[in-house]
């Protein structure tokens, strides 16, 4: 009356102990074991390929796990970060210029980016300066680079989305400029972008690439680097 | 007066706290980091102040700091609101004033990485060892205190336990654990975090296996005298060698014991994430106990109960639009108990097995479930946001309990077998909205639709204002449920028990408010709360004329004196405050925290009876922390603390015992020191010792669970109340 599931595996456990031995042509065997070994090879070759298929049929864009700290709360720690960012009352002049880069098509950065103009839109000032907030779409590093010198970019704020050699490629042209730039997606910051947020056991954590800052023009006094987790 | 005092030493002892000005910009920034982020209230990363909830987060560092080694001792020295009692099985858990004894744990939802633990014969969740996570895999837990059914479902009756496992990036590399309890338990690890590219897809895996062996320490219990067997007339026989002398005691070495390998692994790549779990857990109970075993016979290693855990959840995240993203999640878990108990006793066993009888309960559940979840962000930053769900789930449960003579070995037979397919449907929704800077509302609800018991709909409201900076007052209206399990449902003995007509979900209805203000890095909280609980499920005797009708109609075998039956009959009403302070200072190397709760709690049996003390629970339950980093190789020093008022025993009311049992008030320290080995890269370490001043806890042990004329007062189980123990864990980066 119970489970036959139950049953039905102490049966089979028990049909598997009482198989009998059997003596088998070893040419058969042989085939038998070649047929099994190419069986094995194409049924591992299927799943490759559908694991491929499932797997690069993937959008690129990051997890939204990848953005892990709320973006009021990336928003309130950036503000207070700029602030200490002793060359930014120099390099914003009046007004201190937020542009955010979203990547194309994806809507994940799309809403990040949304989303981070609101909260900042919330906070009157950065860094004691009044502040205006655009968005762009990212094309290529060498035009961003080029905007953020042409419209004294104060703080570039890179969403969600982009590839390694996307944020490789965009610290290297940021490289010599002055500007601090930030990201929603905390492993951005091991690849060159100055301050990422991550989000370690349920809290907030600042990530600082040291050595870009410095190449980008960014002074963080070592009072507030003692808060962050310093990366390179 | 003495509140007061309370109070303004309080205030006095943050005010006088070394660190920086409050006004310190710098100290604005660590007071953001200090805030922590959760995500169970709502399904939605946000603040804790701006979550619709009490909660408490507990971090991995703590975990380590205070010589943390299980979530019960997590839920003892660091929440809020929740609290376990040890029986020396299977911990029991509860929260604000409200503990179910025997309940498995099925009050509480615990979750693992958004995967529910309890199972489906009996809603059992473990809260000890048993919970069965790798420990040090846990990058923190989430406990939500009230109910929580409004985006969950059963059993998050008394709140929700979410347990979020570390990802890669911050378990990098291979990792050996070795934690000793001395003399008595050990803890062997080994775990792993890799990330690499996937067909070009970033991916990473994280597992975790670990062995918990533990054994006595022995405790002596007894002599009690039970006396005479009511089949064989003789006195009781409780052990297997000796002459029957029908009494019952001794210091048993081979029955006090648990056994838990448990392995965790999660894979993700890209939007897919993908994590197994399995685990076994097998335990001896050191007493004879009528409320959680059977009468198993003295110091005999044969009687135990074990589970076994299998499940698989694979989830998928995509974001549609700025607007709409789409949550999809598949699970499917096996899950089995046993439980063997030998007597030697005739009146334990069937008619005839007069040298007593090995009796095996089975509980087997099997489910595997789906659900779509839609988030719709209509301003695309959160401030007005819809989520809607839907999940359905296909389950089996099956149970049998053979009865096997201990003279013949022959099985006589199988009581109370069955085995059902049920289906389940729920939908939810949950609208969040910021209307103004100051003012968040957040209004769900959720239908189940349930094969077992019917329908239920659990509604949650709340308002959060933040009337000036860093303060935040909340107000919530809440329903949980937890449906009937298959056990209560389904159990029948025509001896002694029918089975229920139909069994309601019981209900919980909970308001509470609560003020938050943050000073800098310090937080101070109080709350109010008071929570109904009505249609719970309780074992109930039948009159003579429910029992003649029941033996009629062949429901109860001719001659029955007496009989039970689960039926909704209980209420339990509670009502109380919570408060807490925590914080941190000095660059967060010396840290702090204090979590009280008081509640007033009565039960009603039955409709009509009187109301009486809710035993177990202790109605005023607190714990405390501080610790301080050295810095570099030089250690962490980390003190913990508990205090519980005297708590009734578990027979307390029905046992008649004089005098009425209680065990004593309760305080419990533990001193744990921690660091990283200056001669071993990679390696760290902990040293704690524990006292606790109480030496009983509130479960009467013992055949005798109700006075007699020979042993009119109870003996109470004792308590482990020395302990000290050696933790190393070895970091290999690779």
């Amino acid at each position: 009356v119970f489970s036959a599931v139950w049953y039905q595996r102490s049966g089979r456990r028990l049909a598997l102990a009482s198989r009998p031995t059997t003596v088998i042509d070893a040419s058969k065997m042989r085939r038998s074991s070649h047929r099994e070994a190419q069986e094995a090879r194409i049924s591992r070759r299927t799943a490759l390929i559908a694991g491929a298929a499932i797997v690069g049929g993937l959008p690129r864009d990051a997890r939204a796990d990848d953005v892990p700290v709320p973006i009021a709360v990336q928003c309130d720690l950036l503000v207070k970060v700029a602030a200490y960012d002793r060359n930014l009352p120099a390099r914003a002049g009046s007004k201190a210029l937020v542009l955010l880069v979203t990547k194309r098509n994806d809507a994940e950065s799309a809403r990040v980016a949304a989303a981070m103009t609101k909260e900042l839109s919330a906070h009157p000032t950065i860094a004691g300066l009044p502040h205006d907030e655009a968005t762009a779409t990212f094309t290529d590093a060498a035009s961003l680079a080029q905007a953020c010198r042409a419209r004294r970019v104060a703080v570039l704020f890179l969403a969600s989305g982009f590839g390694d050699g996307e944020v490789a490629a965009v610290a290297k042209a940021l490289a010599g400029g002055d500007v601090l730039s930030a990201a929603a997606v905390p492993s951005y910051v091991a690849t060159g972008v100055v301050l990422g947020f991550d989000l370690v056991s349920g809290k907030p954590k600042l990530l600082c690439n040291q050595s870009q800052a410095r190449r980008q023009n960014v002074a963080l006094g070592a009072e507030v680097l003692q808060l962050m987790k310093v990366l390179a | 007066l003495r509140l007061r005092s309370c109070l303004a030493l309080g205030l006095a002892a943050i005010a006088s706290l070394p660190g920086p000005a409050l006004a310190d910009g710098l100290t604005d920034l660590e007071a953001v980091l200090e805030e922590p982020v959760l995500s169970t209230a709502t399904r939605t990363a946000e603040t804790r102040a701006a979550a619709p909830a009490t909660s408490t987060i507990i971090t991995a560092e703590d975990l380590w700091r205070f010589g943390i080694r299980s979530l019960d001792e997590a839920i003892n020295y660091l929440s809020l609101g929740m609290f376990t009692q040890d029986p020396l099985h299977a911990v029991e858990i509860g929260a604000r004033g409200v503990l179910l004894s025997a309940d498995y744990g099925n009050h509480v939802l615990l979750l693992v990485d958004g995967h529910a633990l309890n199972e489906q014969w009996d809603g059992t969740a473990y809260f000890e060892r048993g919970a069965a996570v790798p420990f040090e895999l846990i990058d923190h837990i989430e406990v939500i205190v009230g109910p929580g059914s409004v985006l969950y479902g059963s059993n998050a009756m008394f709140g929700v336990i979410h347990i979020f496992t570390k990802r890669a990036k911050d378990y990098r590399g291979a990792h050996v654990v070795l934690d000793v309890q001395l003399p008595t338990a050990f803890k062997a690890g080994a775990g792993a975090g890799y990330e690499f590219k996937l067909f070009g897809v970033p991916a990473e895996i994280t597992a975790q296996l670990e062995y918990y062996g533990q054994r006595g320490p022995a405790f002596t219990f007894g002599p009690q005298s039970y006396g005479i067997d009511a089949v064989t007339g003789r006195p009781k026989r409780f052990g297997a060698t000796g002459p029957a002398t029908g009494v019952w005691g001794g210091a048993p070495s081979q029955t006090y014991f648990s056994q838990v390998p448990a392995g965790y692994v999660r894979f993700i790549a890209g939007n897919f994430e993908v994590s197994l779990r399995s685990a076994m857990y097998r335990r001896g109970n050191p007493y004879v106990d009528v409320t959680n075993t059977f009468p198993f016979g003295y110091n005999d290693r044969d009687s135990f109960e074990l589970d076994r855990w299998l499940s698989v959840d694979v989830k998928h995240r995509a974001t549609l639009s700025p607007i709409v993203s789409l949550s999809s999640r598949a699970y499917g878990d096996t899950y089995d108990y046993q439980q063997r108990a030998v007597t030697y006793a005739a009146e334990d066993c069937l008619p005839g097995q007069l040298e007593g009888c090995q009796r095996h309960l089975i509980g087997v559940s099997r489910w595997l479930g789906a659900e779509e979840r839609a988030s719709f962000d209509w301003t695309k930053d959160g401030r007005f946001e819809t989520q809607i769900g839907v999940e359905g789930r296909l389950r089996f449960v099956g149970s049998k309990d053979d009865i096997t003579d201990r003279a013949t070995g022959v099985v006589a037979g199988s009581l109370n077998a069955y085995q059902h397919y049920e289906r389940a449907l729920a939908i939810y929704g949950q609208q969040t909205a910021r209307p103004l800077k100051w003012l968040a509302l957040n209004a769900g609800a959720r239908f189940d639709l349930d094969e077992r018991f019917g329908s239920r709909i659990s509604p949650r409201a709340a308002v959060v204002v933040n009337p000036w900076q860093s303060a935040s007052i909340k107000a919530i209206y809440a329903e949980a449920f937890r449906a009937p399990t298959a056990y209560e449902s389904f159990f029948t003995d025509p001896t002694i028990q029918l089975a229920p007509d139909h069994l309601k979900p019981e209900v919980t209805r909970s308001v509470e408010g609560i003020f938050e203000q943050r000073l800098g890095t310090h937080r101070v909280m109080a709350g109010v709360f008071r929570t109904f609980f009505s249609d719970m499920v309780s074992l109930t005797s039948l009159t003579d004329a429910e029992i003649a009708a029941a033996v009629a109609a062949g429901k109860l075998q001719p001659g029955t004196p007496f009989a039970l039956q689960y039926r909704n009959v209980a209420t339990i009403d509670s009502y109380g405050f919570e408060a807490a302070i925590d914080g941190s200072a000095l660059r967060g190397r010396f840290r702090y925290g204090l979590n009280v709760t008081g509640a007033y709690v009565r039960r009603r049996p039955a409709p009509g009876a009187p109301l009486e003390q809710l035993p177990v629970a202790p109605s005023l339950f607190g714990n405390a922390r501080i610790s301080y980093e050295l810095g570099g190789y030089l250690p962490t020093l980390a003190l913990a603390g508990l205090a519980a008022s005297a708590r009734l025993a578990d027979q307390g009311v029905s046992g008649a015992f004089q005098p009425v049992p209680y065990a004593p008030p309760q305080l419990q320290g533990r001193l744990t020191i921690s660091g990283r080995a200056p001669l071993a890269k990679g390696l760290s370490y902990r040293l704690s010792g524990e006292i606790s001043s109480s030496g009983r806890n509130p479960y009467v042990v013992g055949p005798n669970q109700a006075a007699t004329p020979q042993q009119p007062s109870a003996e109470l189980v004792p308590v482990v109340q020395y302990r000290c123990g050696l933790g190393l864990l070895y970091d290999l980066p690779f």
